[in-house]
């Protein structure tokens, strides 16, 4: 006899709080809140038994019940399942989501026969300051680089030897990324030979100078030097002239390409300027960073934080619901490396090292204590919350403006 | 829809090989319908669904160049000597013995301290420069033969060696061997003092183990199982850390049979290796005593399509946490399993050859030791492995493993001839079958669990 079967399709996530149910699609980002009732309660358990394979067989009488119906609706109308008739043998079986890790941290061993080889490939972007030296003492100096990949004044300077021996290391990590930030780069004694040296590195590299720091002629020394570098200009509203700035834009305007804009606005009034340069410079690279300094929540609030519409347009596939399962999408992979020769994975964090330790001993340290490589939701403040799996990783911003969360109103998502 | 295969009618399912999706497809029959009028306009819009999917992904097979093998050279950190080719034992499977073509009348060669002293000599200079202990924490220095306890004198002069190079003291070293066990009570003073891993081959009790005799005929069991527990007994935290055992399958084995003799006797696994297939000679020997790939699975998971299913074709299976991150269309890589030589190791052969591996066949030199030092030339090897994989390419690209492919062509003598198949090939023909058979394991485990 044929049977009422009800199924899920594989792609589709179940989460659920005490009184929701959030069903998300993975493959066309579907989210869609259910209230827990008594019709469905025993339905959605029965389809999560693994044996159950995301199907269940539907009792007769269950037809005509007015919750089954609209349950039903949802389901078929967000292509999350749907209802069919077949014989028991032909029924359904989908296979949910599950994350399934081979080589999961807690196998990592220090011991020599154990040891993960590869664990230093990992690594996938590197920040290396290779001077604190700066003569322009910025207000804020010491907080831009707790929330941006930015300068920052220390008494330290890299000595040219141990830059050599990092250049060498790093010529042997699979990096995506290299980036490389002062004190003041551009006026470092031996730029130029510095620059040689990194020019054997065959990785993007993005130096980061600021606005303040900009000499035309180094610039196009490093630019000319390596094909695969690019250079990133923060500027600070505070201070600035219109004009002024849009003579620098346009000076090295014949970089276009190789040259990012990286406006960091802290107020309305900042945005504002910055939109308006944006206006009369089309065609620059360009990108625009929130900061926080303590006296602008509201901005951050405003500029930042998720609200429902944000939410609303998520769209992660189920690799990224998976990462961010286990690891901050955001970090993982990356590592600081400060002129004192201190190693953080994150500058919020404490120290994971330091550059004459042994890098893979290092890096284990770091994915096995579960900082911020492995710093996820659900092990925070947002573990009620049934977005934690696909809200954006926590990120030092809520580090720095301690708050935790990044949504508006987390209580009204905890079931929406 | 992008990469769909198709399953046919009985089984309501299609599969997205791109995108790792199963999908269930109803049949006219079983539509109650919902939204749509009709079956047709349901799947229509599933159809669309799964075309805008944003995660497919593909593979592109590239070639080998001199650059990877450079880097990979640079980075090796694993020597393994042939010390010597002499052994006391005569095994009716090994690989230097009757079965295959390696065996030479005069495998009674030693190396000479100085084809080890250029090969050290080689690597110090590049663990010094590139690889200080900043970077990379063991270097790992292997001793095989043959039967490497019968050369002694060349391990302990190699070990003294490196303990003396200032250049390297910061490294740490560690030493491993493998071992038929035999002599193992005459040395074993030194190998613990040196803290070395020793992998003795056994291959369970006395029946299992009866392939391995000595040159009169005699099976060894009782000498090698004499010494183990001696071991054991006198340096009890050494034979619990440092030993570890390898075992070949075949047909007088089976791999529980395997693992419940290691862990009654000894509180230990084996790993458990197929019969070598490089250069077999006499292959109807051969395959009397081999056993398949197949069977030397592990047997723990409860069906072998689902598991397979799950590792290679759901979507669900990740090897590292890094493996998450990369979110990349296309994959680039060579095709087949073979590693970039020099990649994980380097083996050096008695006869002063530079191998890529231990388990490859030893005429697949890829240098020499000369008195000039270490000859390797980049180009021949590239040109070497790429001649090979581009011609596994054509069957790569038809195959739905390449993505997790483990295969070697180097280990396979076969892969040498003009024209070959692979042996692991994977047709969409096995790619059918792996999910009917786990559709139909599931509905029967969901049938047996509900009791309908
Ligand atoms: S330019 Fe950079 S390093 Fe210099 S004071 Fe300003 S923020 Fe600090
Ligand atoms: S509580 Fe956490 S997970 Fe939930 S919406 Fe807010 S920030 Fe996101
Ligand atoms: S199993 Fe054979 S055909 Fe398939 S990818 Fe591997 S080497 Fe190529």
């Amino acid at each position: 006899m044929k049977n009422k079967w009800i199924y899920i399709e594989p792609t589709v996530f179940i989460w659920q709080d005490s009184t929701h149910y959030l069903f998300y699609n993975a493959i066309n980002s579907k989210k869609v809140f259910i209230p827990h009732n008594n019709t469905i309660n025993p339905i959605v358990q029965s389809l999560c038994i693994e044996k159950n394979s995301y199907c269940t067989k539907l009792d007769d009488d269950i037809s005509n019940n007015k919750e089954f119906e609209e349950f039903i609706d949802i389901l078929s109308s967000n292509r999350l399942g749907n209802i069919i008739t077949c014989y028991d043998s032909k029924r359904p079986v989908n296979i949910p989501p599950k994350l399934i890790l081979d080589k999961p941290v807690e196998n990592i061993k220090t011991n020599g026969e154990y040891f993960d080889p590869k664990i230093l490939d990992d690594i996938n972007e590197l920040i290396i300051q290779l001077s604190g030296n700066c003569n322009i003492n910025c207000k804020n100096c010491s907080e831009f680089k707790l929330q941006l990949i930015h300068c920052s004044q220390s008494e330290h300077t890299m000595s040219n030897e141990k830059i050599e021996q990092l250049i060498k290391q790093v010529k042997h990590l699979n990096l995506k990324k290299l980036n490389i930030i002062g004190g003041d780069l551009l006026s470092m004694k031996k730029f130029e030979s510095i620059i040689d040296l990194l020019s054997s590195v065959c990785v993007k590299k993005i130096f980061n100078v600021h606005y303040h720091q900009l000499k035309l002629d180094k610039i196009q020394y490093l630019l000319n030097k390596d094909e695969t570098s690019l250079v990133r200009i923060c500027v600070h509203f505070d201070g600035i002239e219109q004009n002024q700035l849009l003579r620098q834009i346009e000076k090295v305007g014949k970089y276009n390409a190789r040259v990012l804009w990286s406006f960091i606005v802290s107020s309305e009034n900042e945005l504002e300027f910055c939109y308006s340069i944006l206006n009369k410079c089309k065609s620059i690279q360009h990108e625009i960073k929130p900061f926080y300094n303590k006296n602008n929540e509201e901005f951050i609030r405003e500029f930042v934080f998720v609200n429902q519409e944000d939410i609303d347009a998520i769209n992660l596939n189920k690799r990224e619901i998976f990462a961010n399962q286990v690891l901050n999408r955001n970090y993982f992979g990356k590592i600081t490396i400060l002129a004192n020769g201190k190693i953080f994975d994150n500058i919020n964090f404490k120290v994971a090292g330091n550059i004459d330790d042994c890098l893979e001993d290092v890096i284990h340290k770091i994915i096995t204590e579960g900082r911020s490589w492995r710093w996820i939701r659900s092990n925070d403040i947002c573990d009620n919350c049934l977005y934690k799996l696909i809200c954006p990783p926590p990120s030092n911003l809520e580090l720095v403006m301690k708050s935790k969360v990044i949504c508006q109103t987390p209580k009204s998502y905890k079931s929406a | 829809m992008s990469s769909i295969i198709e399953l046919g009618e009985d089984i309501s399912y299609k599969y997205s090989f791109k995108g790792k999706r199963l999908i269930y497809w109803p049949q006219e029959e079983n539509y109650i319908g919902n939204m749509e009028a009709s079956v047709e306009r349901y799947k229509s819009e599933l159809t669309k669904l799964y075309q805008s999917a944003n995660d497919d992904e593909d593979i592109h097979f590239i070639a080998m160049d001199s650059q990877m093998i450079q880097k990979a050279i640079d980075l090796t950190n694993q020597v393994i000597f042939e010390v010597t080719e002499k052994c006391n034992l005569s095994c009716t499977y090994c690989a230097l013995g009757s079965t295959y073509k390696n065996v030479s009348v005069e495998r009674c060669r030693n190396m000479d301290w100085q084809t080890a002293k250029s090969i050290l000599d080689f690597y110090v200079q590049k663990w010094k420069n590139d690889r200080p202990k900043k970077f990379k924490k063991f270097c790992y220095i292997g001793f095989h033969g043959g039967e490497p306890l019968l050369n002694m004198k060349l391990i302990k002069r190699i070990i003294s060696y490196i303990e003396k190079k200032e250049e390297i003291k910061e490294l740490n070293f560690l030493y491993s061997m493998t071992t038929n066990g035999t002599l193992l009570h005459k040395h074993i003073e030194y190998l613990v003092e040196k803290n070395f891993i020793l992998h003795v081959s056994m291959d369970g009790d006395r029946e299992m183990n009866s392939y391995r005799v000595d040159k009169n005929g005699k099976e060894i069991y009782d000498d090698l199982y004499h010494n183990l527990k001696i071991i054991q007994s006198k340096y009890p935290q050494f034979f619990k850390e440092n030993v570890e055992f390898l075992s070949v399958a075949t047909n007088k084995n089976t791999n529980p049979g395997i693992t419940s003799f290691f862990n009654k006797e000894f509180d230990k696994n084996s790993e458990i290796h197929l019969l070598s297939s490089t250069m077999v000679a006499d292959y109807e020997e051969w395959e009397s005593m081999r056993r398949k790939k197949d069977d030397t699975k592990s047997e723990k998971n409860d069906n072998k399509y689902l598991s397979d299913f799950l590792r290679l074709f759901s979507g669900n299976f990740y090897n590292h946490y890094r493996s998450l991150l990369d979110n990349p269309k296309t994959v680039n890589t060579l095709p087949t399993g073979t590693c970039i030589p020099f990649t994980h190791r380097v083996f050096i052969t008695a006869r002063k050859d530079i191998i890529a591996c231990e388990r490859i066949g030893f005429e697949r030199k890829l240098g020499r030791v000369s008195d000039n030092g270490v000859e390797l030339d980049l180009i021949s090897i590239r040109d070497f492995y790429n001649n090979t994989l581009a011609k596994f390419k054509l069957h790569c690209e038809r195959c739905f493993k390449k993505e997790a492919c483990t295969v070697c062509f180097l280990t396979n003598e076969k892969y040498f001839d003009e024209s070959f198949t692979c042996e692991d090939f994977y047709p969409v023909s096995h790619l059918k079958r792996c999910i009917k058979e786990t559709v139909n394991f599931l509905r029967e485990r969901a049938g047996k669990a509900n009791n309908y």
